[in-house]
C-alpha cells in the first residue's frame, strides 16, 4: 500500500504530469496525421528523454504511444482516412457511422473503447505479465505460422460477409504476393523487384495502406463534391458512444484480451491486432451482416485491441527484455539509456519508479479520454467542411506522411499507385480490407513457414504434431468450412423441413 | 467493363509473378508459387462468375451519384498529384504546397479567393512548422531553389 501511495505521489508530481499532458497532446497530433503512427511518435521523442528521470521518460513515451493509438482512429471515423496503420480497421464501420450523421457516437465509442482497452492492457501488464510472457515463449514458428494463417482465414470471412468470397480471396492472394516483393528473408534472394532497386526493401506497408485507404478516399471525395456529412444533421452525442462501449462490454473485453495476447507475440503488432479483433468480432456476432455498414461494435473492437496492445507490448519488453514490436524496442532502448535492464532487475532495482510508470500510464488513459470527449464536437464539425477544401489537405497530409517516414520520393509514387488501385477497388465494391490483411501477414507467414520447416528438416508434419499448432489448424478448418458450408447446410435444413411439412 | 479490366489486371500481375517465381530457388519461390497459383485459379473462377452474371443481367454497375457541384474527376486529381510530386522535388515543399492548396479548391469550383489564399498560406505554414521544426522531418527544399540560393 505504501508503495502504491508513493508511486501515485511520484506519478502526480508536477514534472510527471507535465510530461504526461505533453505526451497525450503529441500523441493525438501524431495520431491524427495520416501515416504517422506510434513508432514515429515514440522514436521522435526518445532523444528528448535522455536527460529525464526514468519514470518521466517512460511516462512520456507511454502517453505518446497510447494517445497515438487513439488518435489514429479519429480521422478514420471522420474522413475514412486512417491516421496510421492501426486506424485502418476503424474505418470499416466508423466512416459509415459518420455518413449517417453519427460521428459523435462513433468518436465517443472510439474514446471509450480506447480507454477501457488501455485499462485492460495496463491491468494485464501489472498482474499477469510474467505468466503470459512465459506462455508467449512457448509459441514456436509452426504456431506463429498457424496464427498468421488464422488471420488470413479471415479474408474468406470478410469476403463471404459481403457476398464476395472469391474477390476477397483474390485480394488476399494479391496482398500476400505484394508482401513477398523484395529480399527473401531466408535466402536473401531478390524477388519480383523488376530491376527497381527501391523494391529490394519490399513494398512499404505504411505507404501502401495510406494509398489504399486515405488517398483513394481523397479521390472519391473529390469526385463526390459537397461535404462528407452532406445535409445530414450532426449528431454529436459522444457520451452515448461511451455508453455503447460499456453496453457492449463483452466486445470491449474480448477485443482487449485478444489485443493483449497478440501484442506479446513478436511481430504481430498493433495493426494486425486491431484488424484481427475486428474480423473475429464480425465472425462471432450474430448480425455480422451489419458490419461495414455502421455498426458501433465495429469501432469498439479494433480500438479496444489497439489500445490494449500499447500496454500489452510492454509485458515481454519489461519482464523479459524481448520486444514484440518496434515501439516496445524503443522502450527497451529508453530503459537501457537510463542504466536499467529489462527483466527481474527492472522490477527489483526500479523500486517505486516502476509502479509510478504504471500509474502514469493509467493517468494518460484518463487524460486522452477526457481530451477526446471534450474535442469530439470540434472534430465532428470537420465533416461539414467542403470537400474542395478537405481533399487537397488530405492528399498533402498523405504524401508528406509517407515522405516523413523514410525521406524517399519513391514512397510517394507507391502511395499514389496504391491510391489509384484503392480507388477502383472501392468504386467497384471489392473488399479492400483483404489486400491489407495479406500485406500485413504475408512476410510473417512465409518467414515462420520456412523456419518451422528448417526445425523439422523439411517435414510438414510439424504443423500437426505440436498441440498448439494443431489446435489452431483445427480452428482455421472450422472457420473456413463454416464460412462456405453454413449456407448450403441451412438451405438443406430448410428444404428438409419443407418436404416434411 | 472496368470491373473485368480490374480482374484482368490482377490476373496478368499474378501470371507475371508466377513465371518469375519459377526462376527462384526452391525456398524463395515455394510460397509465392503456391499463392499465385491459387490466385490465378480464383481469377478464372471469378471471370466465369462475372460472365454468368452479365448474361443473366444481374451484374451490378457503378452509377454516378448525380452530384455535379464542386467535383474533380479522379484522373485530374491524379494528374495534379503527379505534378505536385514533381514540383515538390523541383520547387520544394513551401511553394508547391501553397500552389497546390490554391489550385485544387479553384478547380473544384470553390472560388472564394480570399478564403483560398488565407487557407493555403496558413495550412502551408502550419504544416511546414509542425513537420520541419516540431517533428524534425526534413521537407524537400527543392532542387532548383537549393541550386539558385
Amino acid at each position: 500500500m505504501d508503495t502504491l501511495i508513493s508511486a501515485l505521489t511520484l506519478a502526480m508530481s508536477a514534472q510527471n504530469l507535465g510530461f504526461l499532458f505533453l505526451g497525450c497532446a503529441v500523441g493525438l497530433i501524431v495520431g491524427v496525421l495520416p501515416g504517422l503512427g506510434p513508432v514515429f511518435g515514440v522514436s521522435l521523442f526518445l532523444p528528448l528523454t535522455f536527460s529525464l528521470p526514468v519514470d518521466s521518460a517512460l511516462i512520456l513515451l507511454a502517453a505518446i504511444y497510447a494517445a497515438t493509438a487513439y488518435g489514429d482512429g479519429i480521422t478514420s471515423i471522420l474522413l475514412n482516412v486512417p491516421g496510421g496503420p492501426s486506424g485502418v480497421a476503424v474505418t470499416f464501420d466508423g466512416y459509415p457511422l459518420t455518413q449517417k450523421g453519427k460521428a459523435g457516437i462513433a468518436l465517443g465509442a472510439l474514446a471509450g473503447s480506447a480507454f477501457f482497452g488501455d485499462l485492460i492492457g495496463i491491468l494485464a501488464l501489472v498482474t499477469i505479465a510474467p505468466i503470459l510472457a512465459d506462455f508467449s515463449l512457448e509459441l514456436g514458428p509452426s504456431e506463429y505460422f498457424m496464427l498468421t494463417m488464422f488471420g488470413l482465414s479471415m479474408v474468406a470471412v470478410i469476403g463471404r460477409g459481403r457476398g464476395q468470397a472469391v474477390r476477397g480471396l483474390i485480394l488476399g492472394a494479391l496482398g500476400l504476393v505484394i508482401s513477398f516483393m523484395g529480399q527473401d528473408i531466408i535466402t536473401g534472394q531478390l524477388r519480383f523487384t523488376f530491376g527497381w532497386e527501391y523494391l529490394e526493401d519490399g513494398v512499404p506497408f505504411v505507404s501502401a495502406s495510406i494509398g489504399l485507404f486515405a488517398l483513394a478516399q481523397a479521390l472519391i471525395l473529390g469526385e463526390e463534391g459537397g461535404s462528407i456529412a452532406g445535409e445530414s444533421v450532426l449528431v454529436t452525442k459522444p457520451w452515448s458512444g461511451v455508453v455503447a462501449a460499456i453496453r457492449y462490454w463483452y466486445v470491449t473485453i474480448r477485443s482487449a484480451i485478444t489485443g493483449v495476447f497478440l501484442s506479446m507475440c513478436p511481430g504481430i503488432g498493433i495493426t494486425t491486432a486491431s484488424l484481427l479483433s475486428y474480423f473475429v468480432e464480425t465472425r462471432l456476432s450474430k448480425d455480422h451482416e451489419s458490419y461495414g455498414k455502421g455498426n458501433v461494435r465495429g469501432v469498439i473492437a479494433p480500438q479496444a485491441a489497439s489500445n490494449a496492445v500499447t500496454a500489452g507490448e510492454l509485458i515481454p519488453a519489461l519482464s523479459l527484455g524481448i520486444p514484440s514490436g518496434a515501439t516496445s524496442a524503443i522502450f527497451i532502448a529508453a530503459l537501457t539509456l537510463h542504466g536499467l535492464r529489462p527483466g527481474l532487475e527492472f522490477f527489483t532495482s526500479g523500486g517505486v519508479r516502476v509502479y509510478a510508470v504504471f500509474v502514469g500510464m493509467f493517468l494518460a488513459a484518463i487524460t486522452f479520454f477526457l481530451a477526446g470527449m471534450l474535442l469530439t464536437p470540434l472534430f465532428a464539425r470537420v465533416t461539414k467542411l467542403a470537400n474542395a477544401i478537405l481533399v487537397p489537405v488530405i492528399i498533402i497530409l498523405c504524401l508528406i506522411g509517407c515522405f516523413a517516414l523514410r525521406n524517399r520520393v519513391e514512397d510517394l509514387v507507391i502511395c499514389t499507385v496504391f491510391g489509384v488501385i484503392g480507388y477502383f477497388l472501392f468504386k467497384y465494391k471489392w473488399p479492400v480490407q483483404c489486400i491489407v490483411l495479406g500485406l500485413v501477414l504475408g512476410s510473417l507467414a512465409e518467414k515462420n513457414f520456412h523456419r518451422a520447416l528448417q526445425i523439422s528438416d523439411g517435414s510438414y508434419t510439424i504443423f500437426v504434431t505440436r498441440p498448439m499448432s494443431l489446435t489452431l489448424l483445427v480452428i482455421i478448418i472450422v472457420i473456413m468450412s463454416w464460412t462456405y458450408l453454413s449456407d448450403p447446410i441451412k438451405r438443406l435444413g430448410t428444404a428438409k423441413k419443407t418436404s416434411e411439412a | 467493363m472496368v470491373d473485368t479490366l480490374l480482374l484482368a489486371g490482377i490476373f496478368v500481375f499474378l501470371i507475371v509473378i508466377f513465371v518469375l517465381s519459377l526462376q527462384l530457388s526452391k525456398t524463395a519461390g515455394e510460397v509465392p508459387k503456391l499463392i499465385t497459383g491459387v490466385g490465378i485459379i480464383l481469377c478464372v473462377i471469378q471471370f466465369f462468375t462475372q460472365v454468368k452474371k452479365l448474361r443473366a443481367g444481374v451484374y451490378e454497375t457503378v452509377e454516378s451519384e448525380g452530384i455535379t457541384q464542386q467535383t474533380l474527376a479522379w484522373y485530374w486529381n491524379l494528374l495534379l498529384i503527379a505534378v505536385f510530386i514533381i514540383c515538390l522535388m523541383l520547387l520544394g515543399f513551401i511553394i508547391s504546397t501553397f500552389l497546390y492548396l490554391l489550385l485544387v479548391p479553384y478547380l473544384m469550383d470553390y472560388k472564394r479567393w480570399k478564403v483560398n489564399i488565407v487557407f493555403s498560406a496558413v495550412t502551408t505554414s502550419l504544416l511546414y512548422y509542425s513537420f520541419d521544426k516540431f517533428f524534425n522531418v526534413r521537407l524537400p527544399p527543392g532542387l532548383l531553389l537549393s541550386k539558385l540560393f
